[in-house]
């Protein structure tokens, strides 16, 4: 309840000076958009460790394979990553660069996949005589 | 401790801000694109602190040991 009544509050009076600071003076008040987005994300970090510690917990508990868990957490950091460099290049109307970003970031995605493929692939090929 | 930071750099944005206008009015348009040249380069060395920070913590969270 704390934390979140700080990032509101933070969003709101940086929205104030960003409205000041985008008239005044263009590079700095994207750089102070993208140093606003950033702060909060490491705000934001411990509550995800612990939810993360949570699910990584789950899954040992529930005797899943390792490189299951390992690719879905990877996915979801670089899905993260991804949105955070998409929504700051979007900000400062740089769609060409947040559209490279988005791919980038799908490519990454299907590149940590690729062991879960192919273990479905190997099974598949189990079952079939 | 990362909240202080951004205060800092809406701070300098805002005197940046408005010395440039200063300067610009007063017809010293070098100076003026120098102090804002100054103004982003100081900002930027914050900033590229604060990503690689939370590049870290992103790495450190999302892995599974």
């Amino acid at each position: 309840m704390d934390d979140i009544i700080r990032v509101v509050g933070i969003a709101m009076v940086m929205t104030m000076i960003l409205s000041l600071l985008r008239g005044a003076h263009t590079p700095l008040g994207v750089q102070l958009s993208i140093a606003v987005v950033i702060s909060i994300l490491l705000l934001l970090m411990a509550p995800l460790r612990e939810l993360m510690h949570f699910f990584t917990e789950l899954g040992r508990r529930s005797g899943m394979q390792g490189i299951y868990l390992d690719t879905v957490l990877r996915t979801i950091g670089i899905a993260y990553i991804t949105a955070i460099g998409t929504q700051v290049a979007k900000d400062a109307g740089e769609s060409g660069l947040a559209a490279v970003v988005e791919l980038a970031g799908k490519v990454f995605i299907l590149l940590a996949a690729v062991p879960v493929l192919g273990a479905i692939l190997a099974s598949l090929l189990n079952l079939l005589p | 401790m990362d909240i202080t930071l951004i205060y800092r750099i809406a701070g300098v944005g805002i005197i940046v801000a408005i010395l440039h206008i200063f300067l610009t009015q007063a017809g010293r348009q070098e100076q003026a694109q120098m102090l804002s040249l100054a103004g982003v380069l100081v900002v930027l060395l914050w900033l590229v602190q604060i990503i690689a920070q939370l590049f870290r913590n992103v790495e450190m969270v999302f892995r599974w040991w």
